[in-house]
């Protein structure tokens, strides 16, 4: 037998004719040994071409002729970003494509431009650095060729010899299927290892195209991540498959030791006529190559797309730090934010001496600093203490309660005295409520103030309330509409859904924190409405009698004025209004449909992004539009910010559509406006008159008082004169404006679209 | 700032009530292709509130004042030139000097590069000893 690295790779060929020299007993076993040895040669020579493509693959090779390919395409691609600039400026001047405007594209349009031209170096700096990694491997394997091949000779693989005439047929047929493990891992491997190399250079060359595909949204996904995806997996594969390998050369090597550490366990008859230690070594073997390349296969594609992945949270984490939330957010914004609520880092606590040194909210906190801090002193002033001090005292509070023991009348004792200030109130709250004895007016009471003074320990404190009432109302405690009725308000309480969440724009507030705000809201109404829900289950398996959901919901939350007309409290009481109104007409909405109208409606009447965003047909004039239209039209005739926000960002249809609205909320503008200067106006008159009369009386007397009190008066009249002449003026300007709108809403085209809307003027 | 005051001194909202429907759906057309910045002048309650402290200052009359926010709103919309702000003032029944401070005051508002205030002036004043004003 040859000895030697080169002489081994003969080792596992046996020649045609040995087999037919060998005495093969019969045809069977003589066609198996045939098969084990053609297979066994098919391996070592498979064996040999990975040897030698894996010596290829990471051999460093010139890449001038994929260098001069990568230079058409970046000429190409050059040419390509003058075609972006013009439909950039397009997009700017036109308003054609808001996606691809200058404030939106410029930062990446430049820093694409940047690296493309680097794209090269980059990607081929890339390869080197895996490749590298996978010499190193082979280094470590000494001679990737020599050791593989003797540990694929037959002989020493098989633990029989099959040249001799004894080896039996289930001892060959089990041996070819090992074998085969070992074949097919190879030749995967020797696949992947070759097309690897045209597959890289395809990436360097098409690296400008994809990263000019960055750029364009669509095409991003398509093109850019998917070259990514591909750069890495190609990339990664071949250090994973190495590693793979040289376990199972390691363990090809530890045969003997592998088959003697587990003889005691198998040293009998085993399957096959093979002993269990070799059945469980062969199984090994075929588990470490064929697991082996399909993890480096796999692990390419795990680690592609982990790349892919990693690069989009790594940017969104750096817009996050940045505070950059959207290209649309433009600089002018970002400025005002950060006036009012200083670099991002450590405004939440950035009050003087709690910001961390390393934070930029240190340099600059803005105004919300100012405000927090403010809030922060008015509390700890009150408590002596700061958020987390506060929720100390009443820890302490509630254990020295529990250690005297005190009684539930005790307890309530305390709580009735409603001293806020003193924070064993609260502690006295907490034990009543984790007794179950707090009445649902004291959990609301005790929640508000919570809310007031520590948002943080309200969220606990409502989380606890929560819990036990859903238990009360389970066990039949609570009963009764009164009580649900309280037990539901408290309810919608906890999850946020009232007024005070829906505020408006709050005065300094940017848009993006009123966003974040309303996405809060949003979520909490969804807590709330499944609250409610759940409540009302309960509720109606105890009290079969109590109500339909709907009746509960109304009554809970409808209000009305002196009138006796529905107001809008929230988002319940507007899918209620806007329930029945549906209910009247013809074919109308599903119950599912009317709560998400009605929730889309109540959300639209109080932020002007959804309005904006709202399908046109929200305008139309429709019964089932009339609550956002009233409320519209409510915010219209009100607020200058709001139809400033609204207008300026709205599409020409809508902006059309809104004329009408204006016309109307006009109309309760001036009316209002004309009440009000009308007062204004007799209040200066009667001012006018005391004056004239204090004139009157003075003029005629020559003392110097009395002059000096005559001239003041005049003084007076003449200021006072000019003051009512310009609301004489405004009165007029109102008055005519009030006659010019009647008159166009007096117009049929209007009063039908009004009456439609059912809206009364 | 009034509800008031924003309704009549707004330029979107300027004379729209004697405005006839086409003439307004024609603005509002125009209006959405602006620039974002020159959109926001328009709407702005901060634009409103300069051209009533600009009425003030000049003890305007609301007419006027609205005048002047609907003439901020043709140049604006380049219906008509800066140059020519004055003379359209003028002819609305303004005093020359207080019809110049006003194309200042809507320059200023714009921050348009169409012409400085002096330009404006001399070529208001052109237009004066043209006309024999």
């Amino acid at each position: 037998m040859p000895t030697g690295a080169q002489a081994s790779w003969t080792d596992g060929i046996l020649t045609i004719a040995e087999f037919f020299t060998g005495n093969a007993t019969g045809f069977i076993a003589g066609f198996l040994k045939a098969l084990l040895l053609i297979v066994g040669g098919i391996v070592a020579w498979l064996a040999k071409g990975l040897g030698f493509a894996l010596v290829y693959a990471t051999t460093t090779h010139e890449y001038t002729f994929i260098r001069d390919i990568w230079i058409l395409a970046r000429n190409f691609v050059n040419m390509l970003f003058i075609l972006a600039m013009i439909t950039m400026a397009y997009a700017s001047i036109l308003k054609l494509w808001p996606n691809y405007t200058i404030q939106k594209m410029l930062p990446q349009v430049l820093a694409v431009a940047i690296l493309m031209n680097f794209s090269f170096a980059i990607t081929i700096t890339g390869v080197e650095i895996f490749d590298s990694i996978s010499t190193t491997l082979l280094a470590n394997m000494q001679d990737a060729m020599d050791r593989i091949a003797p540990a694929l000779s037959i002989k020493t693989f098989l633990s029989f010899d099959p040249y001799s005439n004894t080896a039996s047929i289930p001892k060959s047929f089990f041996s070819i299927l090992m074998y085969g493990f070992v074949g097919v891992s190879f030749f995967i491997a020797f696949v992947f290892v070759l097309i690897k190399i045209p597959i890289l250079w395809a990436l360097l060359i098409s690296s400008p195209v994809a990263l000019f595909s960055y750029l364009i949204p669509s095409l991003k996904k398509k093109v850019w991540d998917r070259w990514l995806s591909e750069y890495i997996r190609w990339n990664t594969f071949l250090p994973i498959f190495l590693l793979c390998l040289y376990v199972g050369l390691y363990v090809l090597a530890q045969q003997d030791a592998i088959i003697k550490v587990q003889q005691p366990y198998g040293n009998g008859a085993g399957i096959l006529g093979f002993p269990l230690s070799v059945v469980f070594f062969y199984l090994l073997v075929g588990f470490i190559f064929l697991g082996g390349t399909a993890a480096a296969i796999s692990g390419g594609i795990v680690a592609g797309s982990g790349a892919v992945w990693g690069a989009t949270k790594a940017k969104q984490m750096t817009y996050d730090a940045l505070g950059i939330t959207g290209a649309q957010r433009a600089w002018q914004a970002k400025v005002k934010e950060i006036e009012k609520s200083g670099l991002k880092g450590q405004v939440g606590t950035s009050w003087v001496g709690r910001a961390s040194d390393a934070t930029l909210g240190r340099l600059y906190k803005g105004e919300k600093a100012n405000e927090e801090w403010q809030k922060w002193w008015t509390n700890a002033k009150r408590f002596g203490a700061s958020e987390s001090q506060f929720a100390k005292n009443i820890g302490d509070e509630k254990k020295s309660l529990q250690d005297k023991d005190a009684s539930i009348e005790a307890l309530r004792d305390i709580l009735r005295k409603k001293n806020y200030e003193d924070p064993e109130t609260f502690a006295a709250a907490q034990i009543l409520l984790d007794k179950g004895k707090l009445s649902l007016d004291g959990m609301r009471d005790v929640y508000q103030k919570y809310a007031e003074i520590s948002p943080r320990a309200a969220k606990a404190f409502g989380d606890k309330i929560a819990e036990k009432v859903n238990k009360q109302v389970e066990d039949g405690e609570i009963t009764g509409a009164p009580n649900l009725n309280k037990a539901l308000e408290l309810m919608a309480q906890i999850s946020g859904a009232d007024k005070t969440t829906l505020a408006p724009l709050a005065a300094g507030e940017t848009e993006q924190e009123r966003e974040k705000r309303i996405v809060a809201f949003e979520q909490k109404t969804e807590i709330a409405r499944d609250r409610i829900k759940e409540l009302l289950k309960k509720a109606k398996k105890k009290d079969p009698n109590w109500a339909t959901e709907r009746q509960i919901l109304r009554q809970t939350y409808e209000e009305k004025d002196e009138q006796g007309v529905p107001q809008i409290k929230d988002y319940i009481t507007v899918k209620n209004v806007l329930g029945e109104k549906l209910r009247e007409v013809p074919g109308g909405l599903t119950p599912e449909q009317e709560l998400e109208q009605g929730l889309e409606a109540a959300i639209a009447g109080l932020n002007n992004n959804t309005i904006r965003e709202l399908p046109s047909s929200a305008l139309d004039p429709k019964p089932e539009n009339r609550v956002f239209i009233e409320q519209l039209v409510k915010m219209l005739s009100q607020e200058g910010h709001r139809i400033e926000k609204i207008m300026d960002d709205a599409t020409p249809e809508q902006l059309r559509k809104l004329e009408l609205w204006l016309d109307v909320a006009q109309t309760y503008a001036l009316t209002s406006s004309i009440q009000d200067l009308g007062s204004e106006f007799q209040d200066l008159q009667q001012e006018l008159n005391a004056e004239e009369q204090r004139l009157s009386t003075n003029q005629g007397n020559n003392a110097p008082q009395a002059q000096q009190v005559a001239r003041d008066a005049q003084r007076k009249i003449n200021s006072l004169n000019k003051k009512l002449s310009a609301k004489e003026d405004a009165l007029k300007k109102a008055s005519a404006d009030l006659r010019a709108v009647h008159e166009k809403l007096s117009l049929q085209e209007n009063r039908d679209k009004l009456n439609a809307a059912g809206i009364i003027v | 700032m009034s509800i008031l005051n924003y309704y009549f001194a707004a330029p979107y909202l300027a004379k729209r009530l004697k405005e006839d429907p086409k003439t307004r759906g024609a603005f509002i057309a125009v209006f959405g292709t602006l620039p974002q910045n020159i959109k926001a002048i328009l709407v702005a309650q901060e634009t409103a509130e300069k051209l009533v402290a600009f009425g003030d200052q000049y003890n305007l009359k609301y007419d006027v004042v609205e005048d002047i926010a609907f003439a901020l709103r043709e140049v604006a919309t380049r219906t008509i030139a800066l140059e020519k702000v004055p003379s359209f003032l003028v002819a609305r029944g303004l005093q020359n000097d207080i019809a110049i401070a006003a194309a200042k005051e809507i320059e200023n508002i714009l921050g348009t590069p169409t012409g400085s205030a002096e330009q404006v002036t001399n070529n208001v004043v052109d237009l004066r000893n043209k006309s024999g004003v």
